[in-house]
């Protein structure tokens, strides 16, 4: 039996669900499915534009997972490459930038993992202050929220960090991240139950917790 | 759906409603999973105190994007690893599917055709390519020549040319430019490409290999020269 990469094995995305989705989404998909159709042609112009449609969304995504721009630039070097050669390999019944992520998905595990040598700390959960404590009645600004929640995030693997970026930033459904990383649909969402655990957790060690969406310092 | 689907106080249904929330958040549930979650969250309140977890989270992940942007020098590395790849890939795979093709084709015809024509077939071509295996055996030269490209380095030297990309900074003059075309020996041959990528083609009027790195040792030393790469594999 003979190993399929991810990004060659066929990538039948659902179907968009309602009206204003398909919408939106029919017109950049067209225009993928031309671009890609001429990539397989070998055109590099078409290869440059589908580059500047995702470069910037790609690298968005690549980011938070690897943390450091030189692997950030590599892994995206990697994904183009990828395109170029399977460019023909493309099933145009599917989405295109489903297929896209789905590389960059894989490239980025593979690349944690050559790194796993020589990781950067993941923030660990933090402990109770005392001095936290001591002050029990101090409200958290929005902005010091937001700080608190992006600190937070440190602290997640980078499988759910996948998960909750491709969520939250590139709205992705959860079947359409399922594709993407490879994984059954109940794991998407095993990951994402972990991710905001941990969040919880990262948030109540600090003696903070949710009220209505807001935090606050909890007595 | 079962009971409990449609009961909104089933605690399996505050568990599936929970789990969905941040594709609720997101917009991408079906309609039927949007219907369900808003009836749950009309008398949860978990449920809506974790919608508002969510939608902080949100806000938080949109707030630790990067700012990171594509540049022109970036894409001409992607396209300098393109052709190196493209120049040491092509000509193997040109190879074997030129004579998979050929014996393709040649087996179909083989199947129409009647036997005895068939088998008169068989031996002219096993004649025919015995001979043309004898003198490609013999010819010193046929291996490189059969699959040229243009971006391999033997050619280029062959040619007394070598192909180097560049980008130019925004601020170059036209004067400076045509200076420092001619001091390498060099013209441009492409571009520019949307990112402003051009392709420079040096001269080499001897066919040496140090000749076009000094041009690119020259074309990177310059002040408005923001990157210059062969197209070939050092």
């Amino acid at each position: 039996m003979t190993y399929t990469a991810p990004w060659l094995r066929t990538a039948h995305t659902t179907p968009p669900r309602g009206a204003a989705e398909l919408g939106q989404r029919a017109l950049p998909m067209d225009e993928d499915l031309v671009l890609i159709r001429r990539v397989a042609a070998h055109d590099r112009q078409a290869f440059e534009m589908l580059y500047h449609r995702y470069a910037t969304r790609l690298a968005r995504y690549l980011t938070p997972l690897l943390r450091q721009r030189e692997l950030v630039e590599e892994v995206l070097d990697d994904v183009m490459l990828v395109v170029w050669q399977n460019a023909a390999r493309f099933d145009p019944t599917a989405r295109f930038s489903t297929w896209l992520f789905g590389i960059a998905h894989h490239k980025a595990m593979k690349a944690w993992g050559r790194s796993a040598n020589k990781p950067l700390p993941l923030p660990p959960l933090p402990h109770d202050a005392e001095s936290d404590q001591d002050n029990p009645e101090q409200i958290l600004t929005e902005q010091e929220l937001g700080r608190t929640l992006v600190q937070a995030l440190e602290s997640l693997s980078p499988e759910q960090r996948a998960v909750v970026e491709l969520t939250f930033y590139h709205a992705r459904s959860y079947q359409e991240i399922a594709e993407i990383t490879g994984c059954p649909v109940n794991t998407v969402k095993t990951r994402m139950f972990h991710a905001r655990r941990r969040l919880a957790q990262y948030l109540e060690a600090l003696g903070l917790r949710h009220s209505s969406g807001r935090q606050e310092k909890s007595a | 759906m079962t009971q409990r689907a449609t009961d909104p106080s089933h605690p399996y249904e505050h568990q599936e409603v929970w789990e969905l929330l941040p594709w609720y958040v997101n917009g991408t549930l079906s309609d039927h999973e949007r219907t369900r979650v808003e009836a749950h969250l009309m008398t949860c309140a978990a449920c809506q105190a974790e919608l508002a977890r969510c939608r902080d989270l949100a806000v938080a992940v949109h707030a630790a994007a990067d700012a990171w942007e594509p540049s022109a020098e970036h894409f001409a590395r992607v396209l300098a690893r393109l052709d190196a790849t493209t120049a040491s890939a092509t000509p193997r795979w040109g190879w074997w599917d030129a004579v998979r093709g050929q014996y393709e084709r040649y087996g179909e015809l083989l199947r129409r055709t009647p036997p005895l024509i068939r088998w008169t077939l068989v031996m002219q071509s096993a004649l025919t390519l015995g001979l043309v295996g004898i003198l490609m055996w013999q010819a010193p030269w046929a291996p490189e020549r059969f699959y040229r490209t243009l971006s391999s380095s033997s050619d280029q030297t062959a040619q007394k040319r070598v192909q180097i990309r560049v980008v130019f900074a925004d601020d170059i003059t036209e004067k400076a430019l045509r200076a420092l075309l001619t001091e390498v020996r060099g013209t441009i041959i492409a571009g520019p490409s949307p990112v402003g990528v051009y392709t420079v083609a040096v001269a080499l009027s001897g066919g040496e290999r140090a000749q076009a790195d000094i041009a690119l040792e020259t074309l990177r030393a310059h002040p408005q020269v923001r990157l210059a790469e062969a197209l070939h594999t050092p």
